[in-house]
């Protein structure tokens, strides 16, 4: 069912050669920006800039786990980037600048980011409508819903206790970087080592397999839509917290960049492949990128033409090597 | 089971003509003034860059594929023509200047062909990584909305006939053209054969390659065929002018009865989806009412139609089982 699994357990002898495959691609593509931005702006590879990108890279991995959970099913989520805006703007409203009312605005969103996954999760899974199209709909019919709640122009802000999370430090290291860890180390041992975390894989592999193990693959399916949603509404608190008010178009970029690393982390498209390693690897990967662009004086568009050769070049190379 | 009546087999046509003739009658109801000449004209206006589009989408779709650059082609068409020509040349640099961008289009879907074909690359990130591309192109071409079009351009394409644009007409035509390729000549079947099952479609002689190819390139040319409209509608470039309507395009497909997993749909479908998609503003702003209460209907209808057709496809499927 597994091969890639089979294989390892096959060769149990260590070897260069296994364990060199074993390195998500997009490492050697991170070492590779480093370089070039060591290059172009040699003043910026210090401890402080280069920990600041774990916390640029923060909503872009969170989200960007979700939406590699969805791909493992065989699903995609589109409407990611439309809850992160809708997340900013209901954080913003609720919590209405006041401290005490962070603990009520996060659960307000973490709700609402399980009551779209479950909507998805249930339309795609259960009544096995497409994934594309439902999750487009739900994009824009919860924009829609966004721009009405707001009437139109972002109100409130956030107040600093809740700021301290996309700004603030500890021990030296950016505060949002323990968030995303956090949320990776814990969704990693659940997707490696629980019974229910291994249906991941396998339901995106062989479905039928899974329905005949006597598994709910339907279940599985609509955990995963519901996780993606929930952490994009948790990557919509973290720009929120950075931020520290709203914008109707912040979350437009996250609806195509947490495909783009999802895949380029090594997800396919039928499900069943990709890592989370290599999610968050291709994540500070991108912003890397983006700031040797911004180092290097660039045109305005050159940003989009790289991160358009880089998704394309970068699925080239994941398949010549799945090969 | 062949099914012989025509509105059986085209049942997601019918579904999409009823949504129209439903949006239609609210119109009416919440302003008259919809029904209008003068209003009925911009309507048209408002559908035919869409309209165009689409037609270019729908021919990735049937061949199971899918063009999320068309929105970016039409943005780079955009910026092409509003820097081409510039202030105190003739208008006839106008010509050659529309012949660049239907090329620029054609040349954009012609490399996603090659992608998904030879490179073997899903649709959705070779187009998506071509979408990044123009778009990129689009910005550095021409970075803020602004540049030179010949005011001409506009009396081309805008001058109303009655109440038509002439641009409308050029749709009309070219959804004719596309509904005979698609069902009267050998590519247009190919089409339909290999979005249905590439596999058979190999074994039968036909070339998925050169099929897949055609498509993408047809999607580009109609997308810079879009643009080029969108700029003498706006007598103006913009770098960002066809962002939205990489999705709008494929929710019009989908609308139109077109089945993303290819081999499915017809072109009569998506006339109505167009319009359905533009009278939504059309009718917020007669209504008065706020223009995002749009991307709640729009969303809702897409929801919606889906549904309808997840529950035919179910029940079709469980008749087939027993």
């Amino acid at each position: 069912m597994m091969p890639k699994d089979t294989e390892a357990i096959k060769n149990n002898n260590f070897s260069f050669k296994s364990a060199f495959s074993k390195i998500p691609t997009i490492f050697f593509g991170v070492i590779a920006v480093l370089i070039l931005l060591g290059i172009v702006s040699p003043n910026s590879v210090k401890p402080e800039h280069l920990l600041d990108f774990t916390r640029q890279a923060a909503p872009l991995i969170i989200v960007g786990i979700g939406q590699t959970i969805v791909m493992l099913v065989g699903g995609l989520d589109l409407s990611v980037g439309a809850v992160i805006t809708m997340i900013n703007i209901v954080a913003n409203q609720v919590i209405d600048g006041k401290p005490e009312n962070v603990g009520i605005g996060i659960f307000v969103c973490l709700v609402l980011g399980v009551v779209v996954g479950l909507f998805n999760g249930v339309m795609c899974a259960k009544l096995k409508m497409p994934t594309f199209v439902v999750t487009l709909g739900s994009a824009i019919f919860i924009k829609g819903v966004t721009l009405v709640y707001c009437g139109g122009a972002p109100l409130g802000s956030i107040p600093e206790n809740m700021r301290f999370w996309g700004n603030g430090f500890i021990a030296g290291i950016p505060a949002a970087a323990y968030v995303w860890a956090a949320l990776f180390v814990v969704i990693f041992i659940v997707i490696k080592f629980t019974t229910i975390g291994r249906y991941v894989f396998s339901t995106g592999v062989n479905e039928k397999a899974v329905i005949l193990a006597g598994y709910n693959a339907t279940k599985i399916k609509v955990l995963a839509y519901v996780s993606a949603a929930v952490l994009a509404a948790i990557s919509g608190l973290m720009v929120s917290a950075y931020m520290g008010t709203g914008s109707l178009v912040i979350g437009d970029d996250y609806q195509m960049n947490s495909i783009a690393v999802a895949v380029l982390g090594g997800a396919a498209f039928d499900g069943g492949r990709g890592s989370l390693t290599g999610t968050m690897l291709a994540a500070l990967f991108l912003m890397i990128m983006f700031s040797a662009i911004a180092a290097m004086n660039m045109k305005s568009g050159d940003q989009l033409i790289i991160k358009g050769i880089i998704v394309i070049l970068g699925l080239v190379l994941n398949n010549i090597k799945s090969k | 089971v062949r099914n012989n009546l025509w509105f059986k087999r085209n049942d997601a046509v019918v579904v999409v003509y009823l949504a129209l003739i439903v949006v239609a009658i609210a119109g009416v109801i919440l302003n008259p003034v919809f029904i209008g000449p003068k209003n009925l004209g911009n309507l048209l206006e408002q559908s035919t860059a869409l309209g165009i589009v689409s037609i270019g989408q729908a021919m990735a779709i049937l061949v199971a594929g899918i063009d999320l650059s068309v929105g970016a082609t039409m943005s780079i068409t955009s910026a092409v023509l509003a820097t081409f020509v510039s202030k105190g040349q003739p208008d006839i640099m106008l010509l050659p200047a529309i012949l660049v961008v239907l090329l620029i289009g054609m040349v954009i879907g012609f490399i996603n062909g090659l992608g998904i074909t030879k490179l073997k690359l899903p649709p959705f990130v070779m187009t998506l990584g071509t979408m990044s591309i123009a778009n990129g192109f689009a910005l550095n071409i021409l970075p803020q909305p602004g540049g030179y079009v010949p005011k001409v351009i506009s009396a081309i394409f805008n001058t109303r006939i009655t109440i038509i644009p002439i641009a409308t007409f050029l749709w009309i035509l070219l959804l004719v053209v596309a509904f005979i390729f698609l069902k009267r000549t050998r590519t247009g079947r190919n089409i339909y054969a290999v979005g249905g099952n590439e596999k058979t479609a190999i074994l039968t002689g036909i070339s998925a390659i050169k099929t897949n190819l055609i498509a993408y390139t047809l999607s580009g040319f109609m997308a810079a065929l879009a643009g080029v409209y969108l700029v003498s509608r706006m007598y103006t470039g913009s770098p960002t002018a066809g962002t939205y309507f990489g999705l709008d395009s494929i929710t019009v497909c989908v609308l139109g009865g077109f089945n993303l997993f290819g081999g499915r749909g017809n072109v009569v479908g998506l006339v109505a989806a167009t319009f359905v998609l533009a009278a939504l503003s059309n009718i917020l702003n007669l209504a008065g009412l706020p223009p995002f209460y749009q991307y709640v209907l729009k969303g809702a209808i897409l929801l919606i139609t889906v549904f309808i057709f997840a529950l035919r496809n179910n029940r079709k499927s469980t008749v087939m089982e027993s």
